[in-house]
């Protein structure tokens, strides 16, 4: 009889999985947050440690197993607005943002003479600390002989991708360095100084060409955790494994071949004086991305290829498959591929927040690919002082593979923002109609008019796209209060696979939206 | 499995979760809009009432991982329970100027879970730890560490520690069938038990290694330990109970003694972490002394042969080895039983000590992913009063399979079943070093 009743637990389950309505979120009728405030004057926080073998325990075992048995779905970012945007905050800053700019807007390129300091660099294990001229302190990186600009032009380029999609990074720029104009501060330093010099480098002009990085734009206070809240930090109160920015660098280091990326690329800085500052949070190490770790001149056998459960069940004794050459298609470039398959894409060791992406994650970072805008590559590839090939291909292929990001994260969704709402209707902007990877025609949306129980309070509508814009009129019927609109969109006959729900509230003569979710 | 040993795990972790120990990691698995979202309530998909509620229930297995997971990760973050002298400079594996305090948390089938908690820091080329754990009210261990590496790649390391402890331990005789050997003077009806005893113990190791060659570490080592072993409160079969009073030498007794030690390891493989092929060859010698002249002197001396062999893949390796252990008392005074030698790297549960232990073990061992492997494996062991009487007739073993994650350098943990004859283990270990190739200094 036990048994019995055993057995028929997962039926029910199953029953009850099957059955049930959805249940749109509800919004507090409020203006959406604009902009966050974890600016706050705090204490300055201990410089965080990192244990590697401390770090791999928990991203291998603990992690997975906790989201193993978790059956929910991953929620929405803690750090999203009510129109499922994630306001400015320490972490974000859109370029047109309200909030004033910290940490490192008004940084310069260094003056001669440098002098080599004994310090430990942060953005890359072979770069030099030097301190310039007025005393501010940058990390200098060089190339190899036979490939100039392969890290130099990635940490300049990457870290301006970066700040135009809204993420901190460090400003760095292209620097010539004789070596007339390098001194060192003691003797610990003179050795990191030969032993950086002894390292043969790119030379322009008889100069080494030289990526030199501000950093840090305040005090350096280690890594930040992929998972966790920061303990002493009184701002920080979004787990860090649930903050959308985290999330979609999954979309970003895709575009950027950044293979490397982990919980190593986040840093916290504090800026302002200790007790009256904040933490602001970067990505660095940049110049490893672009395909730059990938080079290799000859096929290679790649041992790990295939899943964890493949090696567990062959026993490891699988042939193991190779993978071709990677050559770059100029000397001072990585291996950058211009296509790519969207979502193909993770790094090693796992970051928990791509672990936790989610659709709408993923239509945000496309967002910002578009509105980052084929300028900002123009713009950051000339700073970067590549040749003229180079750079025209380097262009092309960051363009390429920006727009198959664009269309995948626009189709894993309803893409569908509130332009504007006038009177009784709502006009909708289709961001993959305006980004052109979708067209109007053949595009229609099915519209349920919900209450904030899921009901239906009028019949499902549909109507076809009438381009970037599109208005939807709200049911006659319905005189005023709390109202969803639960939109699809329809494409050449194929549904996107999740509704976008627009939640307004009505009164006889408007409609004010409170709330999006995608 | 050994339904008896793991009901009593299962109560204690239950009691844990009662007093909410871990609480406060929860928010972590625990994504939501907040204010910042402006959400009342989140959206509901069809059916996730229902996985609501089994989300509900995973809870206990949710909160069991988090205990013997969240903490026992932590614990990675200390020394090794070895004398290695790394390839590469990794102290700790921490950033410089950086202190961690970590919670501790050591759960394994039949043993009494240990909560505690550990800080550790590096400056440069040094680095200190301090741990202290409780164990139950009579046992407990406090621990501290101080290495300072020499050199630009720190190969040459020189360590202090001092360790105490109180701990509850059995003794079942000397032998490989303890109950046929006529050295053990067992009381009328307990020739099959094990006595317990309640262990004090404080020690001081000072020890200097240094990589002579790529491929060769030697080391030195001495430790003062002082002893304190009487009848293990509330238990019914201790050691006055088991065996014939005054036959049991170190029972109800301080002792004190020196160790000394000398070790040259050759461990051909390029990381000891992640599988890969290799031969690790080492000896040892070393002698006691009981500091007082109760006890006798002793020569130590032993050694490992372990060689890594790939097959079809580079990280797909098969691993015999052997390991012996000898205890050579020099006159006939006692000595101490808890100075007999066992098989400390067997993976079953043996208990058995005397003169000389050796071990036997086939392990296969293949890469998953990075940093995580799995392995089965096949242990044997025995002892003897003398090299010459070892015998593959009363042979302890154990079997199983497990799981292990590494770093690039050094191993950090394993989960894995063993299974023999008699018993069915399940071990949990994470941040100590493989015991079969530990030093003796730390037993």
């Amino acid at each position: 009889m036990k048994l019995r009743r055993l057995l028929a637990l997962p039926a029910i389950a199953v029953v009850l999985t099957a059955c049930g309505r959805y249940r749109p979120a509800v919004f507090a009728d409020r203006p959406p947050v604009e902009v966050v405030h974890d600016d706050q004057a705090t204490p300055l926080p201990s410089r965080q440690g990192f244990d590697e073998r401390e770090h791999l325990s928990d991203v291998y075992l603990r992690r997975p197993l906790f989201d193993v048995i978790r059956p929910l779905d991953f929620g929405t970012g803690g750090d999203v607005n009510a129109l499922d945007e994630v306001p400015p905050s320490t972490w974000y800053e859109p370029l047109l943002t309200k909030r004033a700019p910290s940490g490192n807007a008004n940084a310069s390129p260094p003056t001669f003479p440098f002098i080599a300091l004994d310090e430990s660099p942060t953005t890359s294990p072979d770069a030099l600390v030097v301190g310039d001229a007025k005393g501010v302190r940058y990390e200098l990186l060089t190339d190899p002989p036979d490939k100039p600009g392969l890290h130099t032009a990635a940490e300049v380029l990457g870290s301006l991708l970066l700040r135009s999609l809204g993420l901190r990074a460090p400003r760095a720029w292209i620097v010539g360095v004789p070596e007339s104009t390098l001194s060192s501060n003691g003797a610990e330093a003179r050795k990191r100084l030969e032993a950086w010099l002894a390292r043969k480098a790119a030379l322009v002009g008889g100069s080494r060409r030289v990526s030199a990085t501000l950093w840090p734009p305040g005090i350096d206070v280690g890594i930040a955790s992929d998972f966790s809240l920061r303990g002493d930090d009184s701002n920080d109160r979004v787990e860090h494994a649930n903050r959308r920015t985290l999330r979609a660098m999954r979309i970003f280091a895709h575009w950027m071949g950044w293979t490397s990326f982990g919980v190593k690329s986040t840093r916290d800085v504090y800026v302002g004086e200790p007790g009256k500052g904040h933490l602001v949070h970067f990505m660095t190490g940049v110049s490893r991305a672009f395909g730059t770790q990938d080079l290799q001149d000859l096929p290679r056998l790649d041992e790990q290829a295939g899943s964890l459960w493949w090696h567990l069940g062959t026993f490891g004794l699988a042939p193991v498959p190779t993978t071709p050459a990677k050559i770059a298609a100029f000397p001072s470039l990585g291996y950058l591929s211009e296509t790519l398959v969207p979502g193909d894409f993770d790094v090693s060791p796992p970051y928990s927040p791509f672990v936790r992406l989610t659709p709408g994650d993923e239509y945000w970072a496309g967002k910002r690919l578009i509105d980052a805008g084929e300028d900002a590559i123009r713009i950051g590839i000339e700073a970067t002082e590549l040749p003229d090939n180079a750079s025209a291909h380097l262009e092309k292929v960051l363009n390429k593979r920006r727009r198959a990001l664009i269309a995948h994260a626009t189709a894993v969704v309803t893409p569908l923002d509130v332009a504007a709402n006038a009177g009784r209707t709502v006009w909708f902007k289709d961001r993959a109609i305006a980004a052109g990877v979708a067209q109007r025609k053949g595009t229609y949306y099915e519209v349920s008019y919900l209450d904030q129980s899921g009901h239906e309070l009028s019949p499902r509508r549909s109507f076809w796209s009438a381009g970037e814009i599109s208005v939807v009129p709200l049911p006659d019927a319905f005189e005023a209060g709390p109202l969803v609109l639960h939109v699809r969109s329809v494409r050449d006959g194929i549904p996107a696979p999740r509704w976008c729900d627009v939640h307004v509230v009505v009164d006889h003569t408007s409609a004010r939206v409170i709330g999006i979710r995608h | 499995m050994n339904r008896r040993r793991l009901v009593p795990i299962a109560l204690r972790i239950a009691t844990l979760l009662g007093s909410g120990t871990f609480a406060s990691s929860a928010a972590a698995d625990d994504p939501s809009d907040n204010e910042v979202g402006g959400v009342i309530e989140p959206a509901s998909p069809p059916g996730d009432t229902a996985r609501s509620a089994v989300d509900a229930l995973l809870f206990v297995p949710r909160s069991v991982v988090r205990i013997a997971v969240f903490a026992s990760t932590a614990t990675a973050s200390f020394f090794e329970d070895q004398q290695v002298i790394p390839r590469t400079r990794a102290l700790l594996g921490t950033e410089d100027d950086a202190v961690r305090v970590t919670p501790t948390v050591s759960l394994a089938s039949g043993l009494r879970p240990d909560l505690g908690a550990r800080a550790t820091s590096r400056t440069g080329g040094f680095a200190s730890m301090l741990r202290t754990s409780i164990i139950d009210r009579d046992s407990y261990v406090v621990e501290g560490r101080l290495l300072q590496g020499l050199g630009d790649r720190q190969r040459t390391q020189l360590v202090l520690e001092g360790y105490q402890e109180r701990r509850i331990s059995g003794w079942s005789g000397v032998g490989p069938v303890p109950s046929q050997d006529g050295r053990n003077a067992f009381l009328p009806g307990h020739a099959a038990g094990a006595g317990v005893f309640l262990q004090a113990r404080q020690r001081i190791i000072v020890a200097a290694g240094t990589r002579v060659a790529d491929d060769y570490e030697l080391l030195l080592s001495s430790s003062f330990q002082r002893r304190k072993i009487e009848d293990a409160p509330d238990y019914v079969d201790t050691i006055g109970s088991t065996f014939v009073p005054g036959t049991v030498p170190g029972a109800y007794d301080r002792s004190e003694r020196i160790y000394t030690e000398a070790t040259v390891r050759r461990d051909t493989r390029a990381v000891r972490g992640p599988p890969a092929a290799g031969l690790l060859l080492e000896a040892y010698g070393g002698s006691s002394v009981d500091t007082n002249g109760v006890y006798v002197p002793a020569l130590h001396a032993g050694g490992r042969a372990s060689w890594f062999i790939s097959v079809v893949r580079k990280t797909s390796i098969i691993n015999p080895r052997v390991t012996l252990d000898v205890v050579s008392p020099l006159n006939s005074k006692g000595l101490p039983f808890v100075e007999y030698a066992s098989a400390s790297g067997f993976r079953g549960v043996s208990g058995r000590s005397d003169r000389v232990a050796a071990l036997a073990s086939l392990d296969y061992r293949w890469q998953l992913r990075p940093f995580v492997a799995a392995r089965i494996f096949v242990d044997f062991t025995t002892v003897a009063p003398t090299i010459p009487k070892l015998s593959v007739e009363h042979l302890a073993w154990a079997a199983g399979f497990g799981v292990d994650l590494h770093s690039s350098q050094t191993a950090i943990g394993r989960v894995a079943f063993a299974g023999a004859p008699d018993n069915v283990q399940l071990i949990l270990v994470f941040g100590l070093a493989d015991p079969g190739f530990g030093d003796r200094q730390h037993r």
